[in-house]
């Protein structure tokens, strides 16, 4: 069937156009900190929509978006206007329009499926979108308009950029901030009326904040988050059209959404670092870390108190290993043995010299950060210890150094210990 | 650093404000301020909080609207010098999360200089480049600014000032959260621009540093009190009026124009 699969390219191509565009305007909308003012606006087109079929009479693609961008625009000035005095908070005002708007939407829309020929008027695809609904034409639309939202995105790019970090100086130097704020409002606009013919009014504002939410959690530098959020946008275009294509039903909105906030759940698990997993690992590692210290530690201190000799052997059931579960105590007897700190003897084991060193070290440290809080913080010799218990497995070489030479490389510590080198 | 202008000779009126009245939401917050600088002036300007010191450089540099009188600067009107004049807000006044860089920040100062479409240059680099270093900042070039301390924040709006190679600079308490060591790099470098011919204007809060960091003070309460060299005008007597509380019957009769939603300066 041709004409099907040429259907499919087509809605899939306007998917990609319209999510990718979106995900870039919708970087400038997180930057101004408009995401919900993304979503009342698109919820506010609908009362447009309505009004515009009702005074056109069928469903005009020119005269339709006309309808939707004057009721953007005026949910836009109302949460303005609403925030501006003191009576109205800003998310207040927000909410206020959102469902205002969305609520007369609803009516007329309903009101136009109960007229003669209303239920044909095929309207409700606006709700949740409908790409199959999509045709050549209006590609070539998407195309037009796409094409110079992203010009005038490019060009003003760093005018906008700046304005939203700082409008203030910009202003004092005599740059017109207000239009680059309005271009930023105008565009966001735009962007929402590409898309309520495929995604729908409800749920337009997650392709314009999903792909960036994505994005954070890869990157801090605008640029980057510009780039990636248009991959994580064109991407779910993609994903959401052949979802819905494919499953019996479903409207391309939800479809394109739910790929979207699956890309987004999937970078908040496995981004290199900030994702959980990676935030997990680390966390992981220190503790391993910083179980195998203590177990060192627990040697030496234990050696020390019996003035026993360095060789002396030890097995994972003594008394000094009592802090540790079982599992923790062979997963960091593993690890000492895997880095050769520690050595089999027997059933028992000793520390090899790189282990003797190491534990030396952590011993040394805990101590010099010990004379560090009594002598140059003034805190109390018997509160330090725990403070020391932590940051011991923190100090860097720099840091020891640096330690040792303003303490004057001290040879006993407050409790009169001799300080290990 | 950048060379002295030829159009600012020393003991040229650099800056002019005469009968220079501000009010918000009809609140006069400023009352027929007037006071001259000269060029290469280091001027700061002290007053209780809630004097206008703020307001008084925002309306210098037409943020604010006025509601009477003018600024002028090398005898000429804002709109005519305002590439000349950089401004350097309030720390808190932007949000250090923004996702930005320390370079990208700084080239703001170049796009102040050259207007928006402008392409950028060779000159532009080296302008940023020689900004960046001169507040210790080249090894952050590259750094997104919600990785900055405070001190660092405050040396990259001033970078961009730099960068800006203007004439005139505009300081909204650049001291303010601001470590000693900062304090002191901040210090010299502003000497070194009022040497250069620059005339320099600071929000300041900490009077025992006046005398020495200044050479100009312009105290202000609601109005003028005084404004002139520091040895002249820094005077226990002026201070004492500066810091006297404020004109009771004067904000008496702001708050009731307020109320009333009257411009007092409109007929």
């Amino acid at each position: 069937m041709p004409v099907e699969i040429s259907a499919i390219w087509i809605a899939i191509v306007g998917n990609m156009l319209l999510a990718g565009l979106a995900s870039f305007i919708g970087v400038l909308a997180y930057l101004q900190k408009r995401s919900l003012t993304a979503d009342a606006v698109s919820h506010a087109a609908l009362p447009g929509i309505c009004i515009a079929y009702l005074i056109v009479g069928h469903k005009d693609f020119a005269s339709l978006s006309l309808g939707a961008f004057a009721s953007g625009l005026a949910a836009l000035w109302l949460i303005g206007r609403l925030s501006r005095g003191n009576a109205t908070k800003s998310d207040t005002a927000i909410a206020l329009s959102l469902t205002t708007f969305f609520a007369l939407g609803i009516f007329l829309l309903t009101q136009i499926q109960h007229q003669a020929n209303g239920s044909q008027s095929g309207l409700d695809a606006f709700l949740f979108g409908k790409a199959a609904t999509l045709l050549e034409r209006d590609l070539f639309t998407y195309l037009i308009f796409g094409f110079c939202a992203l010009a005038i995105t490019l060009i003003a790019y760093k005018p906008i950029l700046f304005t939203l970090f700082d409008e203030a100086y910009l202003r004092s130097a005599g740059f017109p901030t207000r239009l680059f704020k309005g271009l930023a409002s105008g565009l966001l606009i735009v962007a929402v009326l590409l898309g309520i013919q495929s995604v729908g009014v409800v749920l337009m504002a997650a392709l314009l904040i999903t792909p960036v939410s994505a994005a954070l959690f890869f990157s801090r530098a605008n640029r980057q988050i510009i780039l990636i959020a248009f991959v994580f946008g064109v991407g779910g275009g993609l994903g959401g059209t052949l979802l819905s294509y494919f499953t019996e039903g479903v409207p391309t909105g939800p479809a394109v959404v739910v790929s979207l906030s699956l890309m987004a759940g999937l970078s908040a698990l496995l981004a290199p670092q900030r994702g959980i997993v990676a935030k997990w690992w680390r966390r992981q590692a220190h503790q391993l870390k910083v179980d195998s210290e203590n177990a060192l530690k627990a040697v030496y201190l234990y050696q020390e108190r019996t003035s026993s000799s360095h060789t002396s052997v030890f097995s994972p059931a003594d008394r000094i290993f009592d802090a540790f579960s079982p599992r923790r105590k062979r997963i960091v007897f593993t690890k000492l043995k895997a880095q050769k700190q520690i050595t089999a003897v027997g059933t028992a084991y000793t520390l090899t010299a790189l282990g003797l060193t190491e534990a030396m070290r952590i011993v040394r440290l805990h101590r010099l950060w010990e004379i560090y809080l009594t002598n140059e913080a003034g805190i109390a010799p018997d509160h330090v210890h725990d403070d020391a218990e932590s940051l011991e497995h923190l100090i860097t070489p720099e840091i020891e150094q640096r330690l040792e030479a303003l303490l004057n490389y001290p040879q006993l510590d407050p409790h009169q210990k001799q300080i290990p080198r | 650093m950048p060379t002295l202008p030829d159009k600012a000779q020393p003991n040229t009126v650099a800056l002019e404000v005469h009968d220079l009245t501000v009010s918000y939401n009809k609140r006069p917050v400023l009352w027929g301020v007037d006071f001259t600088l000269p060029a290469g002036a280091l001027a700061c300007i002290v007053g209780p909080n809630g004097a206008g010191k703020s307001t008084l450089i925002k309306a210098i540099m037409g943020l604010l609207p006025l509601s009477s009188g003018y600024a002028e600067l090398l005898g000429k009107s804002l709109q005519t010098v305002r590439r000349q004049i950089s401004y350097v807000p309030q720390r808190e006044s932007v949000d250090w999360d923004f996702p930005i860089s320390v370079r990208e920040v700084v080239s703001m100062g170049r796009l102040a200089r050259r207007g928006l479409f402008a392409r950028s240059t060779e000159a532009d680099r080296v302008a940023i480049d020689q900004a960046l270093a001169d507040v210790d900042l080249t090894a952050y070039a590259n750094r997104q600014i919600s990785q900055l301390s405070g001190g660092q924040q405050q040396r990259v709006f001033i970078a961009r000032a730099l960068a800006q190679q203007p004439d005139f600079f505009f300081l909204d308490e650049p001291f303010a959260g601001v470590d000693v060591a900062s304090e002191a790099a901040i210090v010299a470098l502003l000497k070194r621009l009022s040497a250069a011919g620059k005339t320099v204007v600071v929000v300041h809060h900490d009077l025992q540093t006046v005398p020495a960091y200044f050479s100009h003070a312009v105290l202000l309460n609601g109005r003028l009190i005084t404004a002139g060299p520091v040895e002249q005008v820094f005077t226990n007597e002026n201070l004492a009026a500066t810091y006297g509380g404020k004109l009771t019957i004067l904000s008496k009769v702001a708050q009731e124009a307020a109320g009333r939603g009257i411009d007092i300066r409109k007929p």
